[in-house]
Order: structure tokens, then C-alpha cells, then sequence
């Protein structure tokens, strides 16, 4: 026991030096708080600021399977150069890009009824639908056409050219 | 230029087919529905597809067509037998996507044509026999019709397995099918695969009907657009394309317990007929010319 003493002792001294000098670390403001967990690592921020998102809030399963079906149904829409190259014969008709776009905007449509809570995706994905100036216009006036069925209260509705708005206006629902 | 075409391409048909076709009794159609009689070298898996198009008028899925509809077909209602009955006024045969140049004869007889002096202008495209890519279908008729008259000749269709028919008005009603009707549909649900069908139908009979230079409702180049430069638009507002967006719109209303993917393909059915309205589309009168 007398062998510990002095070890005892010079652990006690350390410990009352670190105590004493070691620099206390900044507060952080929650405004200052990063939003982004690219900007900060989330390791440093998460223990201080406990109700401060790192990243956003936490996605459902539903809403990361929605964004995938956004995306994937954005990017497969048929524009207007893939509808010119058809021929005089092919565009006599609808032609069958334009019926496939129906059926996976059936499933968009599908997600946000099943769920209420993805109507704000929802809106996002049909206005960055009846927005883009390469997609076919039918399809645009059907975007903004559920836009506006979608939104409550129909205020700042994507810009779309009048006639598109046009078109859209002659859908019934 | 455009009739020079077309007369160099009746001329090439006509050296084609030789001596004149003698009368034939009208057969038993092979191949029948309804009053569409169809030329045995139609494949069957279109022959098929369009009896069951033609059959599916029965499931009345137009009964809540709107009054605009009914005053175009001119129609008290849109019952599965007034439908049909329209359609067959305005068709009544079915020739394969590679008609031979045989299909159209001309004797040389002289024919009294109403309104001789009166043609529309027509595109090369709309008008041609031969096109390429994919075709769902089209009337051929208005097109045979026109180059009789344009020859002031009493011109026939020839109906492999069926005989030859004289041209006498666009009502006799001659119908091309291609591989797109059955290949355009292959991925859709049977209703709305019907509705498609059921308006196409109803738009190619459509082009049997109007006279002098507005017969056939030819369809003009659009403006602006998906098909900006294309003959895939209308000037009529009574014409084929308008008929479409009526049609589909009827399906829409029936469309009760539809899935949403059956609605937002026939509601962009809907708005890919209506976008194809040129501005200032105006309204003809339909009747037809000459007699079946």
C-alpha cells in the first residue's frame, strides 16, 4: 500500500492541473446551429444541440420511397425532342411514350392519395413536372392540372406558359 | 406538286394492277364485326384486337357521354347500339398495314362526282399510301375517293377474301390497321386499352364524313407544340381529333372505380387530343359527299 502513495499522489496533482487550466469548450448558438451535416461533422453538433437537426428532419420510409418515385418518374417523362422524332404515323395517334407517362403518374398520384403527408413532395413534384420546358406540353398541363387540384388554397402556383394553363384548364377534375 | 404526287402515285398503282377487275359478288366476309368486314391478310393478332374493340362498345362505357358528343354524332344518345351504328355508316372495311397497290382500281369509267371542281389541300403525308413507322390506324378511304374523282373516274377498292367495291363516297368507309393498334396498347388495362380503341375508331370514321374542300376533316400541320410541324392537328372543331377528346372524356366519366393509373392515362389521352386544336378551330358542315 505505501508502494501506491506516490503514484496516488502525482495522479491527484494532474488531475487538479487539468481541472484548473484545461480551456472549457465555446458555447454554440442555436442559431448558429449548421443545418447541413456536410458543413459540420453531425458528431460534434448532435451532443450539444440535441433538438437542432443535423441533416433535416428524419425521413419516413414513405417519403424516401416517394422522392425515388419522384425522381425516377421526373427523369422518364417524354419531352418534346424524344415526340418530334417520331414519325407522321407514330403521332397520328397518342403515342405510347405518352401512355406510359399516364401510368407512372398514376403512381405518383396513387402515393400522395394513400398519404397526406406527402402532399408537399406531391406539389414539389408537379410544379418541377409542369415547369420543365423539355417535357411534353400534355403532360406539363396534366402536372399543373394536379398541382392545382392538390393545393388547398392554389396560391403561388408554378409559372407555366398560358397555354398550358390553358390546356390544363380543360380537365374536368 | 402535291397532286402531281399523287397523281404519279395513283398512275404507278394503276399500271400495277393491270386489266379491269370484273364485278364480284360480295362475299361472306373471312372476317367480320358488327358491319366491318376485314381482308383476310390482316395478321390476327390485330384482327383480334380489334373485334374485341369493336365488342367493347356493348360494355356502354359511354353512356355519360356529354351533350356536346351526342350533338356531334348527331345522336340522341351514346347507347352501345347508336355507337356502332355510327361507326359502321362511316366504315365498313379493314385493309392490312402493307396494302398492295391491287387495293386501289379505277376502269376508266366516267364517274359524276358531287362537287367535281372541289378538293381540299391536302398534305402528301396525310394522303399517301405508304407510311413510315408505327401505324395504329387510319381511313384510307377519303384518299382512294379523291384520287377517283381527281380522275373524274369511278375508282374500287380491291378486299382480299371480299371482292371489289366502287369508291362512290368516302361512307364506304375504308379503314387501314397496323401493327400499332395492337402494339400501342400492350402494356394498358383492358378499359383503358378499349377507350384508346374505341376512340380511334370513332376518329378515323370520322374522316368519311364532310365535302368539297373539307371533305374527309384532313388534318393540318400544327403550330406549335409536341408535333409543331407535323400533320397531327385540326382546323375543325368538329373533326377527328375533337371526336377523341369526347370519346375518352366519356370514359373518364365511367371510369368510376378506375385505378389512378387508368385515369391519368386516359386524362393525358384527353389533353393530347385537345392540344392538338389549332386556335381559331372552327366547326363544318359534316355532311358527307356522294352516296354509299
Amino acid at each position: 500500500m505505501k508502494r501506491l502513495w506516490p503514484a496516488l499522489v502525482a495522479l491527484g496533482i494532474i488531475g487538479l492541473l487539468i481541472a484548473l487550466f484545461w480551456p472549457p469548450a465555446e458555447p454554440i448558438s442555436v442559431l448558429e446551429a449548421p443545418r447541413s451535416g456536410r458543413e459540420n461533422p453531425p458528431a460534434q453538433v448532435k451532443p450539444q444541440i440535441p433538438d437542432a437537426p443535423a441533416a433535416g428532419p428524419a425521413e419516413s420510409p414513405a417519403h424516401l420511397d416517394f422522392r425515388e418515385l419522384a425522381r425516377t418518374t421526373l427523369s422518364a417523362l417524354p419531352t418534346r425532342a424524344q415526340l418530334q422524332k417520331l414519325s407522321d404515323a407514330e403521332v397520328h395517334r397518342t403515342p405510347v411514350m405518352l401512355l406510359r407517362a399516364g401510368q407512372s403518374l398514376g403512381k405518383v398520384a396513387e402515393a400522395i392519395a394513400a398519404d397526406p403527408e406527402l402532399t408537399p413532395q406531391g406539389l414539389k413534384f408537379y410544379s418541377d413536372c409542369a415547369l420543365d420546358e423539355k417535357v411534353s406540353g400534355s403532360v406539363r398541363a396534366l402536372c399543373y392540372g394536379n398541382w392545382k387540384k392538390l393545393s388547398r388554397d392554389g396560391k403561388n402556383p408554378p409559372a407555366v406558359p398560358a397555354d398550358i394553363r390553358a390546356l390544363a384548364d380543360k380537365l374536368e377534375d | 406538286m402535291r397532286s402531281l404526287t399523287l397523281s404519279l402515285l395513283l398512275t404507278l398503282g394503276l399500271l400495277g394492277c393491270g386489266k379491269k377487275d370484273e364485278p364480284v359478288p360480295r362475299p361472306v366476309a373471312p372476317f367480320a364485326v358488327g358491319n366491318l368486314r376485314i381482308d383476310a391478310a390482316v395478321p390476327e393478332a390485330q384482327r383480334v384486337e380489334l373485334i374485341n374493340a369493336y365488342n367493347s362498345i356493348d360494355g356502354d362505357h359511354m353512356r355519360s357521354a356529354e351533350p356536346e358528343l351526342l350533338r356531334l354524332l348527331r345522336t340522341s344518345d351514346a347507347s352501345p347500339t347508336t355507337v356502332r351504328g355510327w361507326i359502321d355508316q362511316r366504315a365498313q372495311f379493314i385493309l392490312p398495314e402493307s396494302v398492295p397497290d391491287t387495293a386501289f382500281t379505277t376502269d376508266g369509267t366516267p364517274f359524276n362526282y358531287q362537287y367535281p371542281n372541289e378538293f381540299p389541300v391536302f398534305d402528301k403525308a396525310e394522303i399517301s399510301s405508304a407510311q413510315k413507322g408505327m401505324t395504329v390506324m387510319r381511313n384510307l378511304g377519303v384518299a382512294y375517293y379523291l384520287s377517283g374523282k381527281r380522275m373524274g373516274q369511278l375508282a374500287s377498292v380491291n378486299i382480299s377474301g371480299l371482292g371489289s367495291f366502287p369508291l362512290t363516297s368516302p361512307r364506304v368507309g375504308v379503314l387501314q390497321i397496323g401493327d400499332g393498334f395492337s402494339r400501342v396498347v400492350a402494356n394498358l388495362d383492358a378499359y383503358t386499352a378499349q377507350a384508346y380503341h374505341v376512340a380511334t375508331l370513332v376518329h378515323e370514321s370520322r374522316h368519311s364524313d364532310g365535302h368539297g374542300a373539307n371533305i374527309g376533316f384532313l388534318h393540318e400541320k400544327c403550330l406549335t407544340g409536341d408535333y409543331a410541324g407535323r400533320p397531327a392537328c385540326d382546323k375543325f372543331s368538329n373533326g377527328a381529333y375533337k371526336m377523341d377528346t369526347l370519346v375518352i372524356k366519356s370514359y373518364l366519366r365511367s371510369c368510376v372505380e378506375c385505378s389512378y393509373g387508368q385515369r391519368e392515362t386516359l386524362r393525358l389521352i384527353y389533353l393530347d387530343s385537345e392540344s392538338r386544336q389549332l386556335p381559331g378551330a372552327y366547326e363544318i358542315d359534316d355532311t358527307p359527299e356522294g352516296r354509299r
